[in-house]
């Protein structure tokens, strides 16, 4: 009773990982999409930004507005990235989880197949004896030539299962080695997505810092000329 | 509050799922092995000596038979059961190679694009902080550091991109030995679990074939004495046909005119690809095919691997069971289904030599599916 809780409540969390599994390129193409749309929008207003302040004069509230808004849509932009590389990561996580249970499965199927083969050595054995048997039993009477030639075809077949099980075992180990390779690239593969998260949250934070030090000069321009620069203007909701 | 409680516990409880899967799957396995071991013991107390006495012992000998057949019976399909379920494990695990190929990463931020943007404005930056260099107006002073700031967190920029595009690049790098090393475990897994169900296969014909062999011990056992019978299974049924039965003969109802115009031995069987062996359409890698016959009704499997072209993407594996009714021509045509559910048809023709069979099939087109065939095979 408990292996078959235990089987169904791991069945249960492989049927989740396997449902998690499946609508995981749909979360991924969702959220690359959603920083083409971030990336566009950011685009735009910063290639624009310098063009548009300097028709401005220095403390015009339209200029800390303008470099505020950019910078707004350059945190939209590193937030979408970052919450793809977030699922990224995650997902070769997964992945390579995945990979460890099928090289685990790969490793003990040696020993599987290793039982299979004795135990069909016991049954082949079984099969020599019954046909040794009735061949003396018979003593060449062709009555039984019909339940003789029945045995020889199930040690034919026994035969070819054998060879079948032998084909098998002869690639366990040449698929575990790969399987393990497999496990070990797709570790380096999930430690470079560490790499480039981490990697992407210092950029993050080096745009940011950017962008407060363009505020800042305009803020200077406009102190310099007729004192503190004004409050950018309200432009209403925003996201 | 209900909830909050709940997380961690069915947290643990899937955690603790996961860590015993291996466990629960041995368990399962080794379950299902002890079951059909116990199976085969107990067919093998019940009928031992059964053919040692049936040359002696007639009704008795045939009395066992019976309960032999049902035994023979449980523990094919015990074993069958069982390795079933380790073929089902080594399937899953075929389709999951196949499944996950490991991406290249999107580039979501053009390195090249935000660089060459930062250069632009730290020269921009750098041109007015020239323009200000020497210039003793505190105010302007003022401007000069705000500048400097700037062109310093422009230079901080570049370089935290320079980084993240480095990231990157070792990123991209992993990709192709995982996907090589992913391409190699697919091939061997593709040869392990065909295999492995070549194996279920085989297993399942066992049943069947028990079911013929103690019904002819039993006939044996009870007419020890009986002149040769004519075997409708035998090896050879052209041979069959010219020993016809005596009048008189019981078995005389067992014997039956010649199904096909050539022996029977000429379809059935295992059959391979030689290397260098004619074919016509995608080449095979292997090909195994088994026919077998009973009371004219022909049953059997295919499996075969197809070598593709450069970046195909299709499946290189088929695999069907056929069947159908023996008919009185050279060229025997059978129903079949592959794997997928497929259906089409095959057909049989017995080649110039003795040991040839020319193996022609198709199926109703399916995407990255092979769907059509023709080569020789030689029989092993």
């Amino acid at each position: 009773m408990n292996i078959i809780r235990a089987s169904l409540v791991c069945l249960l969390a492989a049927a989740c990982a396997a449902a998690q599994s499946a609508s995981a390129p749909n979360a991924l193409a969702a959220l690359e999409q959603n920083v083409q749309q971030k990336t566009g929008q950011w685009n735009k207003l910063a290639q624009n930004l310098e063009l548009s302040i300097v028709k401005l004069l220095p403390c015009d509230p339209k200029a800390t507005a303008a470099i505020t808004e950019v910078n707004r849509a350059s945190q939209a932009r590193i937030d979408a990235i970052a919450a793809y590389l977030k699922e990224a990561s995650r997902q070769a996580g997964l992945q390579l989880d995945a990979a460890k249970k099928v090289l685990e499965s790969a490793q003990t199927v040696g020993a599987d197949l290793a039982a299979e083969k004795s135990d069909l050595v016991s049954e082949r054995s079984g099969i020599a004896s019954q046909i040794t048997n009735l061949t003396q039993s018979s003593q060449n009477r062709s009555s039984f030539t019909p339940a003789l030639d029945e045995l020889k075809q199930i040690s034919t077949v026994e035969q070819q299962r054998s060879e079948a099980l032998d084909a098998a075992t002869s690639h366990t180990d040449p698929a575990a080695a790969a399987l393990s390779d497999l496990v070990m690239q797709l570790e380096a593969r999930q430690a470079a997505w560490k790499d480039i998260q981490a990697a992407f949250n210092s950029e993050g934070e080096r745009w940011t810092a950017y962008y407060a030090a363009r505020l800042a000069r305009a803020q200077t321009e406009c102190s310099i000329t007729r004192g503190p620069a004004a409050a950018p203007r309200p432009q209403g909701k925003q996201k | 509050m209900t909830r909050a409680r709940m997380r961690p516990w069915s947290a643990c409880l899937l955690a603790a799922a996961l860590g015993l899967l291996p466990a629960a799957l041995w368990m399962k396995a080794q379950s299902s092995r002890d079951a059909y071991r116990n199976a085969y013991r107990a067919w093998r107390e019940t009928s031992a000596g059964l053919e040692l006495d049936a040359g002696s012992a007639g009704e008795t000998v045939a009395a066992g038979t019976a309960k032999a057949v049902q035994m023979a019976s449980a523990y094919v399909a015990a074993h069958s059961s069982a390795l079933k379920e380790l073929a089902a494990e080594q399937s899953q695990n075929l389709e999951w190679l196949r499944a996950n190929a490991v991406q290249t990463p999107p580039d979501l931020a053009s390195a090249p694009e935000e660089t060459r943007f930062a250069s632009r404005e730290s020269n921009a930056v750098s041109a007015s902080i020239r323009t200000f260099a020497n210039d003793p107006d505190r105010s302007l002073q003022q401007l000069r550091q705000a500048l400097q700031r700037e062109q310093a967190a422009l230079e901080a920029l570049k370089t935290a991109i320079a980084d993240r595009q480095q990231a990157e690049s070792n990123a991209v790098k992993t990709v192709s030995p995982a996907e090589q090393a992913r391409a190699k475990a697919l091939e061997q897994y593709t040869f392990l679990a065909g295999a492995i169900s070549q194996a279920v296969d085989l297993m399942n014909q066992e049943t069947p074939a028990w079911a013929a062999y103690y019904p002819k011990l039993a006939d044996a056992a009870r007419n020890p004495g009986a002149p040769p019978p004519v075997s409708v299974r035998s090896v050879n049924p052209v041979t069959v046909a010219a020993n016809l039965p005596a009048a008189g003969d019981p078995s005389a109802t067992a014997a039956r005119a010649p199904i096909t115009p050539l022996p029977l031995s000429r379809y059935t069987g295992v059959w391979n690809f030689q290397a260098g062996s004619k074919f016509f359409g995608s080449e095979p890698q292997f090909v195994d095919v088994s026919v077998h016959e009973e009371n004219g009704y022909a049953t059997g499997t295919f499996y075969a691997r197809f070598k593709l072209p450069a970046g195909s993407t299709g499946d290189p594996v088929l695999r069907f069971q056929f069947s159908g009714d023996f008919k009185p021509t050279r060229m025997q045509t059978f129903s079949l289904q592959t794997s997928d559910g497929v259906a089409g048809s095959v057909q049989l023709i017995p080649g110039n030599a003795f040991n040839e069979l020319e193996v022609n099939f198709s199926t109703e087109a399916k995407a990255g599916k092979i769907h059509q065939g023709d080569f020789v095979l030689v029989k092993q």
